[in-house]
Formats: C-alpha cells, sequence, structure tokens
C-alpha cells in the first residue's frame, strides 16, 4: 500500500472577492522509500499541495472540497485538529523553502531541534541533547557539538538548510515534504543538499515529497515525477518515462524550454504565453491557450485522469481513447 | 584597442568598520584585479556563486557604483573619472537590465511613463505626439502591445514586467547593455520567451551584451565567453561551449559538475565539492579558491595566481590548471 | 532609430494625450474604494463641514463673539442661545463657531509648517546619510524631546501669547516626527531596484529624491499630518488652556475651556460644547487619515 495517496484533490480558497479554486484535479502516490518529485512553474499549486496534505489549509482560509487524501492508511481528511498535532511533525513533515525563515533568530539551532523532539517523543532533554547532534552528524554538519550552540546568523546558508531537514526528521516522520529546498542555495551547495534528500530517504525508508520547479534536480534524485499546470497534475509516472517519452504537451514543452550544458544553440524553444494566474484560469483544459495540440474540445471540457498502460497518469484529452479508468 | 569595453585591474574595496569610532577593521574585496576586454557584438556572460562579485562587477563598469582602483574604457576612451554630466551622456551608449522585474520598475508610474522617462532625463527634446509613437515602438519591439503602455506594474506579469525593463533599457538605442540575471526571478516557461526576444534584439540592433548570471546552462546556450569569478577574482574566461566540455579551472570544473541536468540518465554519482563560499571578509593570501580545491598544493596556499592568456580571448588564473 | 512603421494604435492612446498619464479606471476605481470606506467618510463630511463652518462664521454666528451682555451671563441653553452664554454674556454658539476658525488656522499652517521643515531635514538625512545623516538625527531627537509645553512658554517670552505663538511652538517641536517617517521610508526605497535603474538612466540626486523617492516615501507622511493635524487642535486647546494660545477675546476652544472651569459644576456647558466640538474635530481627521492608509497604497490588488 501506497504511503501516501492523493486522489483528485481539488481545494478552493475564500478571499475578498469571492472563493478561487488553486486546485483541481490533483492525483499521486507516494511509496515508502521512494521520492517524489512535485513539480511546476508559479500558479501551478505545488505548495498549496503541500498545506493541503499536511492539514494546514483551515489556517489559510483553505478549505479541500473534493478528493481523498491517504496517508499510511488513514483518511487525512477526517482529522480533526487534535489530530493533526500528533501528527504533524511526528508522522508527516514539512520543510519550507527559505531557510532564513524557518529558523528563529534568537535560539541556538541545536535547541530548536530538540524542541521538535520534546514535542513529539516521549524522552527527556538530556536524551534528546545527544540524539540531536547524532542527527546533525548524519546530515554531514561538520563538529556537530560546536554547531549546535550557534544562532542562526552565524551558520552559513548551507548548514542552515542542513538543520533545517534535521528540524524536519528529528522526531522520525514517515514522510518529508520538501517545498523548494535548494532555490535559495548556490550550485555546489545544490547538489551536496539534494544528495543528502536521496540518502537520508533511502536510509530511512521514508517518502520524500520534493517540490521544486527545477527539472534538473528532478531528474537527479527523484523516482516518480508529477508535473503541475494551474492547480492540475497532467502529467504522473515514473522519472525515466517522464523525461524521455513526454506525453503531456505541457511536459514536453517544458523539456524543450530549459536550457542544457552542452546543448545546440538555437533549440531552445518557447512556450507562447503567460503562466495564468489563479484567478484567470482558462476554462476547459488550462493549457489549451498555449498548447500546440489544441483542439475545439479542448476549450469546453477538461479533461480527466487518463491511466495508460505504460503507468502513466496523464491528463489530456489527446488520450480519451485510451480511456480505462476514472478520473 | 578594438574591444567595445575594457576593464583593467578592476576593484572594489569595501572597507568594515566597528565600534562607535568607525575603526576600519578589515576589507571586503568585493572585486580584485579584473581585467576583461568585450568585443562589439560579443555576448560575454559572468558566472559565479554568492560572493563572487558578479553584480559589483556590472555596477562598476556602469559607474553606478565607483571602483577603487583600476580603469574602465569605454570604446577606447578612459571613463573611469568622467565627471557626472559626462556620465549622463555616455548613459545614452551603455545601459542595464536588471534582475527583479518586480522592483525594476517605479509602483507609481505607468507603462507608458516608466518608458518615456527617459527622454526627459536625458533632456532630449520631444514632441508629444512623437513621444507617444516612439513608445509604442519600443513597447512592439519587445513583444508588447500599445494597451500596455496605460498598465501599473501590478497588473502586469513578471515577463510583462522584464519587458518593459527591457525597453526601457533599449529606448536610446544603446550599444551596450549589461544584463544582470535577467530571468532569475522569471518562470522558465516565461525565461525562454525573454532568452529568445534577447536574441533578436541583439541581432536587430547590433548590441553587445555583458550577461551574468548563476546559471551555467543559460550562460553557455546564451553566451560566446563565459567569465567565471570566485570570491571576487576571475578564475578562467573560456567560450562558452567549453565549459561542461573542457574547463580547466578546478572551479569551473566543480561548477559544471554540480548543474543537474534535466535527464534520469545522466545522474551523477557522487557530489563534485564539498563546503561552501568562504566569506570575502579578510581574503587569504594564496589562490582564493584554495580552500576548496581537491588540487591544492602548497604554492597555491602561498601565491596567487595571475591572469594569463592561454589562447585567443581564452585566460586562465590557476597553477596546475586541468588537462584538456 | 525606430523606423516607423504601421501601427494599429489604440485609440485612447492617440486620441487623448491626457489620458496617457492617469487612466480614467484609476481615477473612478480610487473613488469607489474610498466611498466603499463608511468610516473615512464619516471623516471628510466632518472636515468639509469644519472649513465650511469656518469659513462662514461670520454669516452662520448669531450673535458677536466678543460683544459681552453682562446681565445675559451664565444663561443656560435655549431657544435663544442655543449653547448658553459664558461668564461675559456672550453666546457660546458663536464663539464656538469662530472658535472653529482658529481651530482650522492654527491646525493647518502649524502642521504645514512641520511638515515642510520636517520632510525637507529627513529627505536629506535619509538620502545623503553618513554623518549628515547623523548629525540630523540627532538634532531630531534632542528637538522632539523638547516639551512643546516648555518651548510654548520660551516663546511667549520672546514674541508674546497668541496664536502665533502657538503656531510656532508646534511647528519647531513637531517637525521631528516627520523628518523620522520620511527619513525611515526613503532609507527603506533608495535601496529600491528601480531607483537604482533611473540612476543608470542618466538622471541626477534632485530628479531621483523627487520624482521618485518623494510620491512613493510621502504616503506616511501624509497620513501623520492628516492626525497631526488634530493633534496640533488639541495642542492649541492645552497652550489655550493654559492661556498661552490664542488672547481675550478671541474664542480658542481652550481658552473657552479654561474660562469656564471656575463654574464647572453650575454652567457646565460653557465647557462642554467646546470640548464637544474638539473632539468631532480630531475625529474627524483621525478618521479621515486612517481612510488615507488605504488610498494611498498603490499596489492595493483588490482594486484592480
Amino acid at each position: 500500500m501506497p504511503l501516501l495517496q492523493v486522489e483528485s484533490l481539488r481545494v478552493r480558497f475564500k478571499t475578498e472577492e469571492g472563493y478561487v479554486e488553486p486546485l483541481d484535479g490533483v492525483s499521486f502516490e507516494i511509496e515508502a522509500g521512494e521520492v517524489m518529485g512535485l513539480v511546476g512553474e508559479t500558479g501551478s499549486g505545488k505548495s498549496v499541495t503541500a498545506q493541503a496534505v499536511m492539514g494546514l489549509l483551515p489556517f489559510i482560509n483553505g478549505e479541500v472540497t473534493a478528493g481523498r487524501i491517504i496517508f499510511m492508511g488513514k483518511d487525512l481528511l477526517s482529522f480533526s485538529e487534535e489530530q493533526w498535532q500528533k501528527y504533524r511533525g511526528a508522522k508527516l513533515s514539512l520543510i519550507s523553502q527559505n531557510p532564513m525563515t524557518s529558523l528563529d533568530p534568537v535560539y541556538r539551532v541545536g535547541d530548536q531541534i530538540v524542541e521538535g523532539m520534546l514535542l513529539h517523543l516521549d524522552i527527556s532533554k538530556s536524551e534528546a541533547r545527544p540524539r540531536a547532534v547524532d542527527l546533525m552528524a548524519s546530515l554531514q554538519i561538520p563538529n556537530p557539538e560546536r554547531v549546535y550552540y550557534q544562532y542562526p546568523h552565524q551558520l552559513s546558508g548551507g548548514l542552515k538548510q542542513r538543520i533545517v531537514i534535521a528540524m524536519g526528521l528529528c522526531a522520525g516522520p514517515r514522510l518529508l515534504i520538501a517545498d523548494e529546498p535548494t532555490t535559495a542555495l548556490d550550485v555546489t551547495v545544490q547538489a551536496q543538499i539534494v544528495a543528502l534528500f536521496k540518502k537520508a530517504t533511502v536510509q530511512r525508508g521514508i517518502g520524500l515529497l520534493l517540490i521544486t520547479h527545477d527539472l534538473g534536480v528532478i531528474a537527479q534524485i527523484c523516482d516518480k515525477v508529477a508535473v503541475m499546470y494551474a492547480g492540475t497534475v497532467v502529467e504522473f509516472g515514473d522519472v525515466m518515462s517522464i523525461f524521455n517519452r513526454p506525453k503531456h504537451p505541457y511536459t514536453e514543452s517544458l523539456l524543450h524550454c530549459i536550457p542544457k550544458l552542452g546543448m545546440q544553440k538555437g533549440t531552445l524553444k518557447a512556450i507562447p504565453g503567460n503562466v495564468p494566474s489563479v484567478q484567470t484560469f482558462p476554462s476547459g483544459c488550462r493549457f489549451h491557450p498555449r498548447c500546440g495540440d489544441v483542439t475545439s474540445a479542448c476549450q469546453l471540457q477538461k479533461p480527466g485522469n487518463i491511466h495508460l498502460d505504460s503507468g502513466i497518469n496523464v491528463a489530456c484529452l489527446k488520450y480519451s481513447s485510451y480511456m480505462k479508468g476514472s478520473a | 584597442m578594438s574591444s567595445l569595453v575594457r576593464v583593467q585591474n578592476l576593484c572594489k574595496h569595501f572597507p568594515v568598520t566597528a565600534g562607535v569610532l568607525h575603526r576600519t577593521i578589515g576589507t571586503i574585496k568585493a572585486v580584485n584585479d579584473v581585467t576583461l576586454d568585450i568585443e562589439k557584438g560579443e555576448i560575454v556572460g559572468v558566472v559565479g556563486e554568492s560572493g563572487c562579485g558578479k553584480s559589483t562587477f556590472a555596477r562598476l563598469i556602469l559607474r553606478l557604483i565607483e571602483p577603487t582602483s583600476g580603469r574602465i574604457f569605454f570604446d577606447s576612451h578612459d571613463i573611469s573619472r568622467l565627471d557626472k554630466l559626462q556620465m549622463r551622456q555616455l548613459r545614452r551608449k551603455m545601459q542595464m537590465v536588471f534582475q527583479d522585474p518586480y522592483s525594476a520598475l517605479d509602483p507609481r508610474y505607468s507603462t507608458f511613463r516608466s518608458l518615456s522617462e527617459i527622454y526627459g532625463i536625458q533632456k532630449i527634446d520631444i514632441k508629444n505626439n512623437e513621444l507617444k509613437d516612439r513608445v509604442a515602438d519600443l513597447l512592439e519591439t519587445v513583444g508588447l502591445k500599445p494597451e500596455h503602455s496605460n498598465l501599473y506594474p501590478h497588473q502586469l506579469s513578471g515577463g510583462q514586467k522584464q519587458r518593459v525593463v527591457i525597453a526601457r533599457a533599449l529606448a536610446l538605442t544603446p550599444e551596450f547593455v549589461i544584463l544582470d540575471e535577467p530571468t532569475a526571478a522569471l518562470d522558465v516557461s516565461v525565461q525562454a520567451q525573454v532568452i529568445l526576444l534577447l536574441q533578436q534584439l541583439r541581432e536587430k540592433f547590433n548590441l553587445t551584451y555583458l550577461f551574468i548570471s548563476h546559471d551555467l546552462a543559460l550562460v553557455d546556450y546564451f553566451c560566446y565567453r563565459a567569465v567565471v569569478m570566485y570570491l571576487g577574482r576571475v578564475v578562467e574566461i573560456l567560450p562558452a561551449d567549453k565549459l561542461s566540455a573542457a574547463p580547466r579551472h578546478p572551479y569551473t570544473k566543480a561548477l559544471a559538475d554540480s548543474v543537474f541536468v534535466a535527464d534520469p540518465a545522466a545522474r551523477k554519482e557522487t557530489v563534485p565539492i564539498e563546503g561552501e563560499v568562504s566569506s570575502p571578509f579578510n581574503l587569504p593570501a594564496g589562490c582564493v579558491f584554495g580552500t576548496r580545491c581537491p588540487h591544492v598544493r602548497e604554492v597555491c596556499r602561498d601565491t596567487p595566481p595571475t591572469l594569463t592568456q592561454i589562447a585567443e580571448g581564452q585566460f586562465l588564473a590557476c597553477h596546475f590548471p586541468l588537462d584538456e | 532609430m525606430f523606423k516607423k512603421r504601421e501601427i494599429i494604435q489604440n485609440p485612447a492612446v492617440s486620441r487623448n494625450p491626457g489620458m496617457i498619464m492617469m487612466p480614467s479606471g484609476h481615477r473612478r476605481r480610487l473613488w469607489r474604494k474610498f466611498t466603499a470606506n463608511r468610516l473615512g467618510v464619516i471623516g471628510v463630511v466632518i472636515i468639509m463641514v469644519l472649513i465650511a463652518v469656518a469659513s462662514l462664521a461670520n454669516i452662520l454666528a448669531p450673535y458677536s463673539y466678543k460683544e459681552q451682555e453682562l446681565s445675559a451671563m451664565y444663561l443656560p441653553p435655549s431657544a435663544e442661545h442655543l449653547m448658553g452664554t459664558d461668564e461675559f454674556g456672550r453666546d457660546v454658539l458663536s464663539r464656538v463657531i469662530h472658535g472653529s476658525r482658529i481651530s482650522v488656522y492654527v491646525g493647518v499652517v502649524s502642521v504645514g509648517l512641520s511638515v515642510i521643515i520636517g520632510v525637507f531635514i529627513g529627505s536629506i538625512a535619509g538620502y545623503y546619510g553618513g554623518w549628515i545623516d547623523h548629525a540630523l538625527t540627532t538634532i531630531a531627537d534632542l528637538t522632539w524631546s523638547l516639551p512643546e509645553i516648555l518651548v510654548a512658554l520660551l516663546l511667549v517670552a520672546i514674541i508674546g501669547a497668541g496664536v502665533e505663538c502657538v503656531i510656532a511652538a508646534i511647528g519647531l517641536t513637531y517637525w521631528a516626527q516627520y523628518a523620522r517617517l520620511i527619513r525611515g521610508q526613503i532609507l527603506m526605497l533608495k535601496n529600491e531596484v528601480y531607483i537604482e535603474a533611473t540612476r543608470s538612466l542618466g538622471a541626477n540626486d534632485f530628479n531621483i529624491l523627487f520624482k521618485h523617492l518623494f510620491p512613493n516615501a510621502i504616503g506616511p507622511v501624509v497620513v501623520a499630518a492628516t492626525i497631526g493635524i488634530g493633534q496640533a487642535i488639541v495642542l492649541e486647546a492645552t497652550l489655550g488652556f493654559l492661556g498661552l494660545g490664542a488672547q481675550p477675546p478671541l474664542p480658542s476652544w481652550g481658552a473657552m475651556m479654561s474660562s469656564g472651569t471656575a463654574y464647572l459644576f453650575i454652567s457646565p456647558w460653557v465647557i462642554i460644547f467646546p470640548g464637544l466640538a474638539m473632539m468631532i474635530t480630531v475625529l474627524g481627521f483621525n478618521l479621515f487619515g486612517d481612510a488615507l492608509v488605504d488610498l494611498l497604497d498603490i499596489k492595493d490588488t483588490t482594486t484592480t
């Protein structure tokens, strides 16, 4: 059974001008020991998805209107806030984008890791401290005993990010969600942190939901990929198939508009148009105004999730003849 | 000198002070002895990580920041000592496109005002009708519509904003444009549009570009040559397509190896380099890359290598360069 | 340069040159936003009433503000004297009406003076930084810590008591808050990329300060100034209460309240009505100031 199953998720937010639906049709699965990448541009809804899985939507005027989220066999959507507080941090954990803002500047970093442990594990402070140091060492933080007593502003970007990862892992969750964990880091440091994520996932046998806009990072450590556009998962499957034989026009265009080291000059192809904002999502298939394969049906009908034989899920009317399962 | 822009031994040192009496306790050598020639019609990329000084370098060339020492030449004229009035004239020929389109435009100015302002600043006499035509022309050149001239920045998307910033830089048909991470804040699909636009504009108006970026793949694709900087120094200057194929400086190689290719078949097994960029405050005596270099030796720690020419347009600063 | 090409121009752009600068949609949106804020509208109404009363005082006031009628001392409110009479038999209503002129005069002039001084000093301090900033901020801090009452007393000794004394006292001490406000804004804004971009176009300091920094920085100052007018009116009343402001027989609201204290429990209307007038006036300015905060925010996406 998959560690996390998200099915046809629909989310709406209440704003001053009424409701907006940043998510409509998000489906994917993660197994334990697997790294799943959630990739998309701005407005794709990747962060909202993470917030939905963590049960944080009510705090930001959001709610799930349709779909299911099953985690370790439990229906997360039925959880009360009380149940959530036992799960958040302990069973599933979220690491946010900017390590600068995730750390409290007035507390030592080691203490912040310990705080997480004390909240969820039944151990004393004196037991938690050496565990925190061990955790920091496993994340390749040099001199962890010394770093424990430092304040966030004394640490470099890469070190801060490792501390934030330690805080995410400190209570031993089964699922880790990392939202753009390397965007703010230098390229050479990014390479280190990404490798660290892979090692931590495999060693602990946990599931990692890696949210990013960087397809290079996805190619490097992910086993499965969900490509998101304007609130929908347009394609989902194993990383090799997605990169080598993309099915959805957006995935294909996306792969062609990224410059690669060593690529031929003149082969960069832009996608016409703009990424739509949540207030201006097009009708029918949300990608249709920018799609090279658009047909008249695309404007009227929103494609459901189609399960292909190869194991890929794709949301595009091109494949409606393959339609076997439900949306 | 045939080069359009030449910088010679350019330095920018920031003193660090402490205490009530503001004693100087050290310097941050943001840009340290940089020499570079940019030929007319070239696209030269500058790559590096945080603290390498590329953004400071860009601003020094335009004298938005004053150099501590060194000379800057534009079209064979020494512009390092020009006064404000002369610099203002020069600004018609050298322009800059800034990184963050979200803050590069005055939020209180409509697009029209942002684009027409430069004529007032440069004291160019231009009638209202002609001004409207010029602005409409500019908008069309960058792929926007005349309706956009009435909009304010917060009503435009990131890509549209950046096009306005580019249009503003082109308003007086400059010869040289510095692009400081022009696509870093944009979505990937929009980035490609802007890059293609920049290529078109370069051909149409015969521009020369200095392209600052942290994105190696982008520099490889877009630029002819690449200048690799580390902690204020230039470590290598090489043709852009050699960045991944044949880098000779260990840092260039580490940088290229750290970039993840969007192809799962090309996964990297090992981490190319450990550690992080050290602080630019009070640098060590020898090579700036000495603390992280996998091939570091005694001489590297004592003597900084000098930037020497190894081929046409190619330079290297390393005691023990990698083989070709 | 650019070749002339066939461009299908937006008709609005080519026909109405003036419209290019400020699209009509924007003004309409501002108006709609303003009227939606009911408290702000109340504030504006109060201010407009105040200005109307002050301008038309001579017409509105049923009696003279200084003619005494000693046989009619301390009359309670009646049909003839809607607000009663004071210790000299003067009609309180007429005095309150005329008092509004003093309040408006003092409020606007003293705040105007403080804003001009404060914005000038604060901008230079914020823009140039360094020792200039240091010196000017120290002066501002010292000035701010001067109690205005002491300054007023000092000024009384030099120029004599009166409205000018109050205006000078307020102007000389309150400029510091506007200086600080605009300095803070400019410090924040001068590092914005669009300022750097304008500089790279060739703009000089003057250009940058006045065309770009000011319009973006002045918002909080305008709001503070609006509320400051209310502050100044209260201050005038305080100083008037102490006898340092407008001298008799000028009907400053503060002076009216001061002379009424003796008979507070017997004829409270002498204090209540000027007090009420002041309260409503200050409330009006505060409400308007609050509404301005929203209006001045150009990035407010709820109006696009």
